[in-house]
């Protein structure tokens, strides 16, 4: 008898996850819908949009910035180890490229990102609500979706490509620094291959694609748990979190996804 | 902060932003190469000649592709007609 009702207590239990789940998927996209339709009136206020550039781009930079130093680093060194095997260290530089650009660049932006800008979006809405602050602005009939929300989620989605970018270009030159001076790879050879093998729009073009992508499902993610965090300190600290680990598995997810759509012929 | 200051860093945020995007697409992407012209030029530097002459054939695994346009010093410009997908040797 007990058996019977353990299994019915986990049925019943499976049943309340996939429900409270659902419930928030549908609260999301209709958020979701409602941010993008009340973010008509950031043309005539881009001051909002470039103050919040300000917040999750520039202050992003330089981890960016080094994060794609050293990614080129070891691509130089470990692409150099494994075609040096085959005789095959000329294509170095499209190795490094190629990685960068299709995959590395995008991803490893994305989850840095989640992580430096994202989690900080998180505790900021999470603490305007916990403060009130959002009640408040509804009081004063400002629309906290398009004065909060929609500014921050713009700013996620422009901020980000150029991010991934800037990734991407400082990788290529750590790599090119680990190939060619150090290691004495032949300098035309390492362009020379990468330019041949590297194409501007189904290369670099679908790797912007990419990081447009993650960049509306990172911000989106953030500001989401923001908006529905707990009021309360633990309530902020739990969505945090929670920011980081779905923001992560939604970019790697959409990654695999991406890839199949842009890359499979 | 002030407004100016704000706009200042967030325009060198997007101009760093589009050097790297130039940087990718000229030296990485090689976008010289995207062109729809039937020709391109590409220039070779010997240290001795000969007897090249302009209009001299310039010639892809035996098969005439282009001529050269000038023969000065030592620097000779070929012009070929095929793209150059697999460009393997040329010879002047």
């Amino acid at each position: 008898m007990t058996m019977v009702k353990k299994t019915l207590d986990l049925l019943g239990d499976l049943g309340f996850f996939i429900r409270r789940n659902l419930t928030s998927l549908g609260n999301a996209s209709r958020m979701f819908v409602a941010v993008i339709w009340r973010s008509g009136f950031l043309l005539k206020r881009p001051r909002l949009v470039s103050d919040q550039i300000l917040f999750v781009g520039n202050h992003s930079f330089v981890i960016i910035a080094i994060s794609g130093l050293f990614v080129g680093f070891v691509l130089g060194l470990q692409g150099y180890y494994t075609l040096n095997r085959y005789g095959s260290e000329q294509a170095l530089g499209l190795l490094v490229a190629l990685s960068l650009t299709r995959e590395l660049g995008p991803v490893i932006t994305a989850l840095l990102f989640a992580g430096r800008a994202g989690t900080s979006l998180t505790a900021e809405i999470g603490l305007m609500k916990a403060g009130e602050q959002l009640s408040a602005m509804e009081m004063m009939a400002v629309d906290p979706l398009g004065r909060v929300i929609a500014p921050r989620l713009w700013a996620g989605i422009i901020a980000m490509p150029i991010l991934a970018t800037i990734f991407t270009a400082v990788g290529v030159m750590g790599g090119y620094f680990v190939g060619v001076p150090l290691i004495g790879v032949d300098s035309g050879a390492f362009w020379s291959q990468m330019q041949g093998g590297v194409d501007l729009f189904s290369d670099i073009g679908n790797g912007l694609i990419k990081s447009m992508v993650f960049g509306v499902a990172v911000t989106f993610i953030a500001l989401y748990q923001g908006y529905e965090a707990k009021p309360t300190p633990e309530g902020v600290s739990q969505a945090t979190t929670r920011t980081v680990v779905i923001s992560s598995l939604s970019v790697l997810a959409l990654d695999f996804l991406l890839t199949a759509m842009m890359f499979s012929n | 902060m002030r407004k100016s200051a704000i706009d200042i860093w967030v325009g060198i945020f997007v101009a760093i932003g589009l050097l790297a995007a130039l940087f990718l697409a000229l030296k990485v992407g090689n976008m010289n190469a995207v062109s729809f012209a039937p020709t391109y030029k590409i220039s070779a530097r010997f240290d001795n000649i000969g007897g090249l002459k302009p209009r001299a054939p310039v010639k892809s695994a035996g098969v005439v592709e282009g001529t050269t346009p000038e023969a000065r010093g030592s620097i000779a410009t070929a012009i070929r007609k095929a793209r150059p997908k697999a460009l393997n040797t040329v010879s002047i």
